[in-house]
């Protein structure tokens, strides 16, 4: 009666484990599927910030002019923040019609230069 | 004729992702115009494009992407070409014009007849794979 008892404790106790074994696969499987799905939705809405775009369009420019007149690096030649004026002046040229970037520049130049 | 079918579903994707394009840029500039941060309204459409510009990937009769300034006067070649430099400059919109089969960014006011046009793909920095 006791070896019956205990065989089936394990035999319950097997079908448990492959129960919880199925169990887990079956939820992995879908994980990667929504993963593939949400990914595929993610590339679908790629979309080009154009909100973005416009302010670049009609700002960046007023504001590259106001940048490059106030840190050029012409204006700190002998001091000892001339090669860094090099360097900020550089980094605005290369986002000349970046607002977002140009902003962020802006606000890294009153920092450094605090003029 | 699976080949053929996919051509004609292939069309169709990319012709709704092309107006969507145009749809979601004329929202926007409608939005910046509306609300003051742009003090000209811009407009886009499709049109014939250069042929002069034409790659292995523009469509037929609409390989032009034209940004139309409603600006109530002759824009200045300045003014266009600061237009132009911003969407030229935006790599991630160049590329996926011409993935989407425009190759000539057009820029244009409504009073004026002047305007100017810029090859897309040379401003995409793909290493000349379109060449």
């Amino acid at each position: 009666m006791k070896t019956i008892l205990i065989t089936y404790a394990w035999q319950g106790l097997a079908l448990f484990e492959f129960l919880l074994i199925v169990f887990l696969l079956l939820k992995l499987r879908k994980k990667t599927k929504n993963t593939l799905k949400s990914n595929f939705k993610k590339f679908k809405k790629n979309e080009v910030n154009m909100d973005a775009l416009m302010k670049d369009m009609h700002h960046s420019k007023d504001l590259y002019k106001e940048l490059s007149r106030k840190y050029h690096p012409d204006r700190f030649i002998g001091s000892t923040l001339e090669s860094r004026a090099e360097e900020f002046f550089k980094s605005i040229q290369e986002n000349k019609t970046n607002f977002n970037k140009l902003n962020e520049l802006k606000l890294q130049a009153e920092i450094i230069f605090k003029i | 004729m699976w080949g053929k079918v996919d051509f004609i579903i292939n069309w169709f994707n990319d012709f709704s992702e092309r107006r969507r394009l145009v749809r979601n840029f004329n929202r926007s500039a409608k939005g910046a115009f509306v609300s003051g941060i742009a003090p000209t309204l811009l407009e886009t459409s499709i049109s014939r494009g250069e042929s002069a510009y034409r790659h292995s990937f523009s469509k037929l009769f609409g390989g032009g992407f034209r940004i139309k300034a409603l600006s109530g006067r002759p824009l200045n070649r300045q003014e266009m070409k600061q237009i132009g430099d911003v969407v030229l400059a935006n790599e991630e919109l160049v590329r996926k014009l011409i993935s989407l089969g425009w190759d000539t960014l057009e820029v244009h006011d409504n009073a004026g007849y002047n305007g100017l046009k810029w090859e897309l793909y040379k401003h995409a920095g793909i290493g000349g794979i379109l060449n």
